[in-house]
């Protein structure tokens, strides 16, 4: 399942991504969004996630091509 | 200017003395990592790598010691003198998060001290460990030594491999938990309960239209008393002022009408528009600061997305209404080299203050709503912006979106001092512009109108024969005057400084110009200082109402300011059709030297062609329209 299958207000871990040497997934790493990540989707409006690193109350916002590529359990 | 990667996009530099040390602190570009992606992080890792930098001051925001503390790893990596700025514990205390500072230290070998950067507090200390970590050598001095007697210090990892990645966040992680305890309090859900409102799909657009409009509405409210009170005081205290003083002590005429024409009328005029750039930045900082533009960011991501564009590039779009050339700049945050290019050329469309000067003045005179007019022109920059991205990435620039990834920062509420600073740089540099750039351009437009030697009248001038000669190009427009097309020439130096050539030209070329009959000294102050107080009075009045004040036209008497001038040589049509040529036509030198800079020569140059285009068919189209009508 990746972050794109969730719904609003849905709560998972987030274990990988398909393809890390992508330069966005990287980078996002380095936002916060780490392997074991708890996230919690606050908002899917049009084409972009905003989702919540609940261990870093961090918000970030993702398009859902990207969203496709993350994992979740 | 924020807290976040992404709004510093070029180092900035101050330099002061601070207990007989002299200090140059270099603000670079914010990153999460040292593995940059865009130009702007490129830069910032650069310098750190860098042997210009004495010690490395780590900004760490407190409230998200985990995901910050990242950096600081990687930072202490380098060898080189790292000091901690624990910044927004205030916040962070809010939030129940205390933090035991010896701990810190002890981990990770640096000087660590708690900062608010709203109050300014912790500063001294800050400056005081800078100093320390010189006095002390390459590794922070005592706190070193202890540091590297510690067992407990932390063993750091070194590369950039996947695990190393991991092991980073390990030790992120085990700072956090033994030198952070959190006592858990209400979180406030300010930012979520917001969010919903002004991140809905269609009541967010309408919300984020209304505050650029009230953001127009309440900035020329509130300055038009004051622009008028110092137009006024230009006019009619320090330029009759001067005539009268040069008329007593004997000063040559020539003088007296050099510094009346070209300084007060030219430099002096364009001052009159410092409390309106001043409010507006106000308006542009307190947004920026609070958390809002990214919000705009992702609320029109979904718009740009259907003409090929994403809502990383609003950034820059957006930093466009301060000043076109950092706009040009945040676009090193823009990974692809296709979508620089793409919003390079959409940026220099996005009116910016120095052109709100100009419409400001033109739309008080002609229109009877100028806050609407000017609010048209701003629209129509953004619309021909977006056509232009849509022609070029359907044509020359095609490329796949980047992806999309934004942070949403938590709403704050700014410091007024921090605001006032910010803006007040703004207006400093305004201030040196009128000083340098439209000074010497006031005096070069003076010389032209007044030269070669024996002239009957500005008629047979210099600047005359090269207005004359360009006018027929802008005719169809509308602009039949010579003096209206001369000024256009100037503009390419800084767009304010139409206004301050119209007043030199306008006033050269007035026939009616006399010296006002003055009276004493103290009872001139006295009608300046009344004038003031009216102004102050009107200037909150005016907010207060729901119409938009105009700026007063006199049209009696013998007064020769520029307004009346202007209200004579051109009409609503022609007037309109002016702004449109201003907001879309090429670009300052600045701007266009920055351009070339980042996207180079070529495109630099097909945009200048193609812009002046844009803007003669539209003035064309919309001058014959309203003319018809």
């Amino acid at each position: 399942m990746t972050i794109r299958d969730l719904n609003h207000n849905s709560e998972a871990v987030f274990t990988g991504a398909k393809d890390y040497k992508h330069a966005c997934l990287r980078k996002l790493r380095s936002m916060g969004l780490q392997k074991g990540s708890r996230i919690r989707i606050k908002s899917i409006q049009g084409r972009n996630i905003i989702l919540h690193v609940m261990e870093l109350g961090v918000e970030l916002v993702i398009d859902k091509d990207l969203a496709g590529e993350m994992e979740v359990c | 200017m924020g807290n976040w990667a992404g709004v510093t996009v070029e180092k900035s530099e101050v330099y002061f003395t601070y207990k007989n040390h002299e200090f140059h602190i270099v603000d670079l570009p914010g990153i999460y990592d040292l593995k940059a992606t865009t130009d702007a992080e490129r830069a910032a890792v650069s310098f750190l790598q860098g042997d210009e930098l004495d010690v490395i001051v780590n900004v760490v925001d407190l409230s998200n010691l985990k995901r910050n503390i990242l950096l600081t790893l990687e930072l202490l990596d380098l060898g080189k003198p790292v000091v901690l700025a624990l910044n927004m514990a205030d916040e962070a205390e809010r939030s129940g998060i205390e933090v035991d500072l010896p701990g810190v230290e002890n981990l990770l070998g640096a000087r660590a001290c708690l900062t608010v950067g709203k109050t300014g507090e912790g500063i001294d200390t800050l400056l005081n460990y800078m100093l320390a970590s010189q006095e002390g050598g390459v590794t922070s001095g005592a706190v070193a030594d202890r540091a590297s007697a510690d067992k407990d210090a932390l063993r750091l990892p070194r590369g950039e491999s996947d695990e190393t990645e991991e092991e980073r966040w390990r030790l992120a992680d085990r700072v956090v938990k033994e030198v952070t305890s959190f006592e858990s309090r209400k979180k406030s859900r300010v930012t979520d309960r917001l969010d919903k409102i002004l991140l809905h799909p269609y009541l967010g657009i309408v919300l984020y239209m209304l505050a650029f409009y009230l953001m127009f509405k309440i900035s020329f409210d509130f300055s038009a008393p004051y622009m008028d009170w110092i137009d006024g005081f230009m006019n009619n205290f320090l330029s009759a002022g001067f005539s009268d003083l040069g008329a007593k002590i004997g000063l040559p005429a020539l003088m007296v009408k050099f510094v009346n024409e070209a300084i007060i009328g030219g430099v002096g005029f364009v001052l009159t528009f410092v409390p309106l750039i001043a409010i507006l930045y106000y308006f542009i900082t307190f947004f920026e600061m609070t958390g809002y533009l990214p919000r705009i960011v992702f609320l029109m991501d979904r718009f740009m997305h259907r003409i090929g564009l994403h809502g990383n590039m609003m950034t820059p779009l957006l930093l466009a209404f301060g000043c076109n050339v950092p706009a040009i700049m945040a676009t090193k945050n823009l990974e692809s080299r296709t979508d620089k290019i793409l919003v390079t050329m959409m940026i220099p469309f996005m009116s910016c203050p120095a052109r709100l000067v100009v419409f400001a003045f033109f739309s008080f005179i002609f229109f009877e709503h100028p806050a609407l007019v000017i609010f048209s022109l701003y629209m129509m920059g953004v619309v021909v912006a977006l056509l232009t991205a849509l022609v070029l990435r359907r044509s020359y620039l095609k490329g796949k979106n980047a992806s999309f990834i934004l942070e949403m920062p938590p709403y704050r509420l700014p410091s007024f001092r921090i605001v006032s600073v910010i803006v007040w740089a703004h207006v400093k540099r305004f201030l040196y512009r009128a000083g340098t750039v439209i000074f010497i351009v006031s005096i070069i437009v003076w010389g032209l109108l007044n030269l070669p030697p024996g002239i009957k009248g500005p008629d047979e001038s210099i600047a005359a024969s090269i207005g004359k000669a360009i006018t027929p190009v802008f005719k169809p427009i509308g602009l039949e005057d010579w003096r209206a097309t001369t000024s256009l020439i100037p503009a390419f130096m800084a767009r304010e400084v139409v206004l301050s050539s119209m007043a030199v030209i306008y006033k050269t070329t007035s026939q009616t110009q006399d010296a006002t009959e003055q009276g004493n000294l103290p009872e001139l102050l006295r009608e300046q200082g009344k004038g003031l107080l009216e102004s102050v009075k009107e200037s909150f009045l005016s907010v207060a109402t729901f119409g938009i004040s105009s700026l007063k036209v006199e049209t009696t008497g013998d007064s020769d300011s520029l307004r009346k001038s202007i209200q004579k040589a051109f009409t609503p049509a022609s007037a309109y059709s002016f702004m449109i040529l201003l907001l879309l036509y090429n670009s300052c030198v600045a701007t266009v030297t920055v351009m070339i800079r980042e996207i180079g020569r070529k495109y630099a140059l097909t945009f200048l062609t193609g812009s002046f285009v844009i803007a003669w068919v539209l003035a064309f189209i919309i001058y014959n329209l309203s003319k018809a009508a």
